[in-house]
């Protein structure tokens, strides 16, 4: 039994070790299709190493980059939108997603998904949050105790206000640590990334209105399987296909 | 020699007068109107004198407001302030065509001074579109309709809106105007409106009404679907008289622009055109010359984008363009032009040959993607010896190349995401112990505190138990001593120790007779209260009146006894 168990931890981490391997040697494989200018297996390369390490930003930005070149903005956009999900803070990725937009001709303009402020504090991973809300919850602890065991007055009002600032900081950063994880975990936005979707006023029954290449949307109805309710940036609710969109 | 510096600086002087040139500039916004919709028409000069108008057209109608004043504008070339004398007249023209008004004549003393003509296209009213009315509305004695120009537009098209009141009655004033809004990011531009609210006579399914415009816009939607103007409400008046009235809401349905805009399109919507020149003489290797790009056309040309250009190697570009933007909004949309000013530099020798501009826009009548470029320009440069096209350059434009043609890559960095930490049992035990530990401490002390206290009360309990058995024990010796006042104190004392015992008090504190009284009332006690008073009042009447016999202070002890064997039970 003991071997056994020790044969499977022995497996799995040669497994690991192989598909990281399998994804440096990809990535390598991309960047030179990339140089000998074959785009498409580039982005073929770009999407298994995607495949393998869904949080390698460097791949999802290659790959946008390489579809740019394809002039495949609607599908770049999509890329960079991902790098944005694991670093919001990127302004060279911001740089091109306008750029992307600028070339799909669209009458509208981009805008991030988060708003400065956010960019900066989701830039900290939930984890690094998550430490932090622990680190506060020891400062908080220390608070408690030497309030309670010193004498000394002033000490005893310093202790008070680093006891406020602890709770303070210490449920601030859980809040941020969930929603961090909830924004990084989740998929919440889409997008179009062929030249024109159609949009349905029910099941099966088309509307006048398409959803141009490039469309920002963000998930009204998530929970559907086949159609789902989704709002572009004017507000504007549409019914459309769950095939006709990527997610992100 | 005075003399002479005198003539020199007066005929310096004359020469400056006589070179400044009096500019007039007669203008029109905007450019192109409907028949009687309002334009200014202005004139501004850096002389002052009367004004006169030449070729007003015969169905001209002049507007109320007239303005006229006086602003002072620097040249930055030479320093000098100049000052322009302006005259503004609004009107209309009740005609559809092109009509060329000017030039406008400023007489000043004997001189008068020209300005340049001004063409005006006017074209018919187009009719707009109602929104709902409701028969209740129908009903009112006024009612707000939003009016439209078009309710089915595209993606990017202008389109006019206006407030329009029906009224039974003529009216005299209105308040408390609540605009009509439109959700979503808008471009909005108030049209030209006078002050003055002009009523007309007017029919409305069949029944005579008095009607008036009122803050008429042009927006600009953006994003498609169904779009709700949210309705207007005013207080119309007739003398003291107020009718509230309100809107009902109109309906825009924005359709998207066809899928796959050619690859030169900027983003027009209207009717547009492209112009390109290029100020190219006496050039020679190494020059940098001026390319003027101009956008003109009606629609939304505020929104246009830059037009691409595609100039081939020997031809750098330098920096941003200078964009001069003149634009006025009217019922058609936004009309004027877009000029982008280029800065570009030129290496190469002989015939360069510009290729054209080419820009797409989307035409409204056509209902289609139109294409339209300018025309192919060439230009000779002459070499130059002394422009050395050095390697540097060569090299730094070959990089810029490479970097417009492949962009870097970035190289292999993971993100390490692996699972976050927060929600897991780790994570919660890692916040939660400090604190849960910090409180089990302050127990933990407050309860060592506590057992403290009890142990100190519970002594101090057993030290007053003792000293009760020894001041009876004592009282009981002190009954047969003459000294009387030991007796009654220490028959007191002892009641009072009892008391304490009795009550639990484990502090080292001496009750006095009222807390005892008090304590008894309280638990209702009223036959042992009267039978304390009776003790603590004989023991006073016996130390300071009559003595007592040793009989009467062994019914004393023995009341004593008695209380608290009660107390005790």
């Amino acid at each position: 039994m003991k071997v056994s168990f020790t044969h499977i931890a022995l497996s799995c981490i040669v497994s690991l070790m192989c598909s990281l391997s399998l994804g440096a040697k990809e990535f390598e494989e991309g960047l030179d299709a990339f140089i000998a200018k074959d785009y498409k297996i580039s982005s073929e390369m770009f999407l298994n190493v995607i495949g393998n390490e869904p949080n390698n930003s460097s791949a999802y930005y290659n790959l946008g980059v390489v579809q740019m070149q394809q002039a495949k903005f609607g599908e770049a956009i999509w890329a960079f939108e991902n790098v944005l999900k694991l670093s919001p803070n990127d302004s060279q990725v911001k740089e091109k997603i306008e750029q992307c937009y600028s070339e799909l001709n669209r009458p509208d303009y981009w805008k991030p998904h988060l708003n400065s402020l956010k960019s900066g504090l989701y830039s900290w991973s939930s984890n690094v949050w998550s430490i932090l809300a622990i680190a506060f919850s020891l400062v908080l602890f220390a608070s408690i105790v030497v309030f309670r065991m010193c004498k000394a007055i002033p000490l005893k009002r310093l202790m008070i206000v680093s006891g406020i600032i602890g709770v303070c900081c210490m449920l601030t950063s859980i809040t941020l640590a969930k929603k961090v994880k909830q924004y990084s975990e989740g998929t919440h936005y889409a997008m179009v990334i062929r030249k024109s979707i159609p949009t349905f006023i029910e099941k099966e029954k088309k509307a006048k209105t398409v959803l141009n290449e490039g469309t920002q949307l963000s998930i009204s109805q998530p929970d559907s399987t086949e159609y789902m309710v989704v709002t572009a940036n004017s507000g504007q609710e549409h019914l459309v296909r769950f095939e006709d969109l990527a997610f992100f | 020699m005075v003399q002479k510096i005198v003539a020199i600086l007066s005929t310096l002087f004359v020469l400056n007068a006589l070179g400044q040139n009096a500019e007039v500039i007669l203008s029109v916004d905007p450019l192109s109107v409907e028949v009687g919709e309002a334009f200014t028409l202005s004139v501004k000069s850096s002389v002052q004198g009367e004004v006169e108008i030449d070729n007003l057209p015969s169905s001209f109608v002049y507007g109320y407001d007239v303005m006229n004043g006086m602003e002072q504008e620097m040249d930055y070339n030479t320093g000098n302030v100049i000052t322009y004398y302006f005259l503004s007249q609004t009107g209309a023209i009740s005609k559809s065509g092109k009509f060329t008004i000017g030039p406008a004549y400023i007489k000043k003393g004997s001189k008068t001074y020209k300005s340049n003509k001004i063409t005006i296209s006017v074209g018919n009213k187009t009719p707009m579109s109602s929104g709902d009315v409701t028969k209740q509305q129908l009903n009112d004695p006024a009612f707000g309709i939003i009016q439209t120009k078009k309710s089915n537009i595209y993606e990017g098209e202008p389109v006019l809106v206006t407030a329009k009141v029906y009224s039974k009655f003529e009216p005299t004033h209105l308040d408390g105007y609540l605009q009509y809004e439109l959700k979503g990011s808008i471009d909005k531009h108030a049209i030209l409106n006078s002050n003055r609210i002009i009523v007309e006579m007017e029919q409305f399914r069949n029944i005579e009404y008095y009607a008036f415009e009122y803050d008429k816009n042009l927006i600009f939607p953006t994003g498609t679907g169904k779009f709700k103007i949210q309705p207007f409400s005013m207080n119309l008046h007739k003398g003291y008289k107020s009718f509230p009235i309100k809107s009902s809401h109109a309906i825009i349905d924005i359709q998207p622009l066809p899928a796959n805009p050619p690859n030169d399109f900027i983003g027009a919507v209207g009717n547009f055109d492209v112009h390109r020149s290029i100020d190219g003489e006496n050039l020679k290797q190494g020059d940098v010359l001026k390319m003027k790009v101009v956008v003109s056309g009606v629609g939304n040309l505020q929104n246009s984008l830059e037009p691409k250009h595609k100039l081939p190697k020997g031809l750098v570009i330098y920096g941003d363009a200078k964009i001069t933007e003149t634009i006025s909004y009217g019922s058609r949309g936004a009309e004027g032009e877009i000029e982008y000013e280029y800065n570009i530099q030129v290496s190469k020798t002989g015939d360069v040959l510009f290729p054209p501009t080419s820009i797409s826009y989307f035409d409204l009548s056509l209902e289609k993607y139109v294409s339209i470029t300018t025309a192919v320009d060439t230009i000779y440069v002459a070499p130059d010896k002394n422009f050395v096209v050095s390697d540097e350059r060569n090299s730094n434009d070959n990089e810029l190349l490479e970097l417009t043609e492949t962009p870097k890559l970035r190289s292999s960095i993971v993100k390490n995401m692996s699972s976050s930490i927060y929600g897991t049992p780790l994570f919660w035990i890692g916040v939660s112990s400090p604190v849960l530990t910090a409180l089990i401490i302050l127990l933990f002390i407050k309860r060592r505190e506590k057992s403290v206290q009890e142990i100190s009360a519970k002594k101090e309990m057993k030290r007053k138990e003792k000293e009760l058995n020894s001041g009876l024990f004592n009282l009981k010796i002190l009954v047969l001593e003459s000294n009387k006042n030991e007796f009654y104190t220490g028959i007191e004392t002892t009641l009072k120790r009892a008391f304490e015992v009795f009550m639990k008090i484990g502090e080292d504190k001496v009750l006095d007779k009222q807390q005892i009284y008090s304590y008894l009332n309280d638990t209702g006690k009223k036959e042992l209260s009267d039978r304390v008073r009776a003790l603590f009042s004989k023991c006073d009447q016996y130390r300071f009146g009559l003595p007592a016999t040793s009989e009467s202070r062994t019914k004393l002890l023995d009341e004593l006894s008695s209380i608290i064997n009660k107390l005790k039970k």
